[in-house]
C-alpha cells in the first residue's frame, strides 16, 4: 500500500485538510500534465510518481511547486530544478525562504524516490531537521506530506519512518470501488488513534468520504463469519444419508434388549435347574453295525 | 534495447533504412567492450556502464536521447521507447538506482518533452527470491499506466493457448477511473501473428 506521512505538526483538522489541498492542488497539477508529465501515481493530496518535489502553499500564489523530475541528477543541465544534492536542510530552507511566506503546508512527492538514492540516515536527518531550521530562517512549515510506496523499501525503514511521522495514513484498494484509507494518529498526551475510513477520488480531485465501517456491521460480518466457519468445519452437513433420530426413532432404538444386558426375565430363565437327567435318543440304521464288545469296529484302521 | 516509431504493419527493415526505427543492439555494443582487450576507441560506447567501472548509464540515455530528439524540419510523431529487457541490466551488475535513473531519465524524455511511450519488458514473478528484481518491477508498476503481464496457462501446455495475458490498466486521475481495470485474453503465438481470444475460447475447447 501508499503511505503518507505526516510530520512534524497536524493542526489542521482532518475534514479541513483534505479538500482544501485537494482543491488547492487541483489546477496547477492538470497544468503539469499537460505539460507531458503523464504522472499516475498521485495518492491523496501527494502527485506524481517520479521524481521528487516539494511545494510550500501560501495565500497567494498558492502554490510553489519546486521540480525534481525534470532533472534531478543534472544529466540534462537543466537549470532550477532541484536536484538530488539539494535534500539537504539549509538548501531547503534557502529554496523555501524564497517562496513561502507564511505558514506553508510542505508535500514530498515521493519520498521513496529519495530513500532508493540516498542514505537511510541521512534522509531521516533532513525530514527531522527540516521544520526546526525553517523556524528558525524564519519559514513555518506547519505540515509536511510525503508519499511514500511501502512495498518498495525494507520493513525496518518503513518503521523507522512511521516512529518519525505523526500521522500515518495507509492507502489500500479495497477489494470493490472504495479505497480504504487506515490512519494512525499519535495525538498528544501520549494518545493513539486509529481508525479506517473509506473513500473515493471523483473527477477534479474531489475528495469523497464514504465513512467509517460502523461497529455494527462490523460484529455482524464478524457474525456471518463464524457461522460460515462453523458450517465448514461440520462434516455431517450435506451428506446423502440420515444421521439423527426423531424421539419416536431414539425411544424404539433405547428400548431395544442388547445381548449383553440381563435382564429378570433373562437372568431367571438361565439360572433355572435342570428339570431331568440328560438322555440321547439314537435309532440306529441299516448300515450300522453295533457290536457292544468292539465300540470302534466301525472304524477303518 | 529497441527503438522504433511505429510498428503498425510496417517493415522494420524498411523502416529502419528511413530512420523510423533506431535498433540500438546491446549484445554487439557489449561485445566491442568485453572483448576489445584494453583499446580503447575515441568514440563513446553507450554500454560502457557493463564493463564493471560502476558508472551511471547517462551515456546510454544520452545515446537514446540523440536517436529520439527529431532534427530540424522532422516530422515525425510522438516516439516509442522499447526497452527489452531492462532485468538483464541487473544481472550484468549494474545497480538498481542506475537502472531506476535511467527509465526516470527516459520518462522525462520520451513522455515529458517527446509525449511519446516508453514500453519495458521486465521478468518478474511473485514467488521469485531475486528481490532486487522483484523492487525493479514493482518500481516500474507505480510507474506505468499500464501493465501487459503475460504469462504460461496454470493448467500446463496447450497446443492451440500459448499462454495468458492480464492487461491491468491503472486506474487513474486522468482517465477518471477510479480502480484499476483488469481485462484477461488468452493468445497464441502464429507466425507473424499473435491471435487473441476471451478465456475458454480456443480452438482446443470451441
Amino acid at each position: 500500500g501508499r503511505q503518507l506521512f505526516s510530520s512534524p505538526s497536524w493542526l489542521l483538522p482532518e475534514d479541513d485538510f483534505r479538500p482544501k489541498q485537494c482543491g488547492t492542488f487541483a489546477q496547477p497539477y492538470s497544468d503539469v500534465r499537460g505539460a507531458g508529465e503523464r504522472e499516475r501515481e498521485r495518492a491523496r493530496d501527494a502527485g506524481g510518481a517520479g521524481g521528487w518535489r516539494s511545494r510550500g502553499a501560501r495565500p497567494s500564489p498558492r502554490l510553489f511547486i519546486h521540480d525534481g523530475f525534470r532533472d534531478p541528477l543534472g544529466w540534462s543541465g537543466a537549470r532550477g530544478g532541484l536536484t538530488v544534492g539539494d535534500f539537504s536542510a539549509p538548501q531547503l530552507v534557502l529554496r523555501f525562504s524564497q517562496a513561502a511566506q507564511g505558514p506553508a503546508t510542505l508535500a514530498l512527492d515521493s519520498l521513496s524516490w529519495l530513500l532508493l538514492r540516498l542514505p537511510f540516515p541521512s534522509v531521516c536527518q533532513v525530514l527531522a531537521q527540516l521544520p526546526k531550521k525553517a523556524n528558525t530562517a524564519g519559514v513555518r512549515i506547519r505540515t509536511l506530506v510525503a508519499l511514500l510506496h511501502g512495498d518498495l523499501h525494507p520493513p525496518e525503514q518503513l518503521k523507522a519512518l512511521h516512529s518519525l511521522a505523526r500521522v500515518v495514513v495507509t492507502l489500500k484498494q479495497g477489494d470493490g470501488s472504495p479505497r480504504v484509507a487506515v490512519t494512525l494518529h499519535r495525538k498528544r498526551r501520549n494518545k493513539v488513534v486509529q481508525k479506517k475510513e473509506y473513500f473515493t477520488v471523483l473527477s477534479g480531485f474531489a475528495l469523497k468520504h464514504l465513512g467509517e465501517p460502523s461497529p455494527a456491521a462490523v460484529s455482524g460480518e464478524e457474525v456471518i463469519q463464524k457461522d460460515d466457519a462453523s458450517a465448514v468445519a461440520d462434516p455431517t452437513a450435506n451428506l446423502t444419508f440420515n444421521l439423527r433420530l426423531s424421539e419416536a426413532e431414539r425411544r424404539a432404538k433405547e428400548s431395544v434388549p442388547l445381548p449383553y444386558q440381563f435382564s429378570e426375565e433373562k437372568k431367571s430363565s438361565l439360572l433355572q435347574g435342570p428339570t431331568g437327567q440328560g438322555k440321547i435318543y439314537y435309532e440306529p440304521d441299516a448300515a450300522d453295525d453295533i457290536d457292544d464288545e468292539d465300540p470302534d469296529d466301525d472304524l477303518d484302521v | 534495447i529497441y527503438h522504433f516509431f511505429s510498428l503498425q504493419g510496417v517493415s522494420l527493415a524498411a523502416a529502419k533504412e528511413k530512420g523510423q526505427l533506431v535498433f540500438l543492439e546491446g549484445l554487439k555494443a557489449s561485445k566491442s567492450i568485453l572483448f576489445s582487450e584494453g583499446q580503447q576507441s575515441d568514440e563513446a560506447n553507450p554500454f560502457q556502464f557493463i564493463s564493471g567501472d560502476g558508472s551511471s548509464l547517462r551515456a546510454l540515455h544520452d545515446c537514446v536521447r540523440a536517436a529520439l530528439i527529431p532534427g530540424a524540419g522532422d516530422s515525425r510523431g510522438p516516439p516509442v521507447l522499447m526497452v527489452d529487457d531492462l532485468g538483464v541490466l541487473l544481472s550484468l551488475d549494474v545497480r538498481l538506482t542506475h537502472i531506476l535513473d535511467f527509465i526516470h531519465y527516459c520518462r522525462v524524455t520520451v513522455n515529458t518533452q517527446l509525449k511519446g511511450n516508453v514500453v519495458v519488458m521486465v521478468h518478474s514473478s511473485e514467488d521469485s527470491e531475486d528481490e532486487e528484481n522483484e523492487r525493479l518491477a514493482k518500481s516500474l508498476r507505480h510507474q506505468s499506466h499500464r501493465i501487459l503481464w503475460a504469462q504460461g496457462l496454470a493448467t500446463g501446455f496447450c497446443k492451440e493457448v500459448h499462454g495468458e495475458l492480464t492487461v491491468i490498466q491503472r486506474g487513474s486521475w486522468e482517465t477518471g477511473a477510479e480502480s484499476d481495470l483488469l481485462r484477461v485474453y488468452q493468445y497464441k503465438i502464429q507466425d507473424k501473428n499473435v491471435s487473441f481470444f476471451a478465456r475458454g475460447m480456443s480452438a482446443a475447447v470451441l
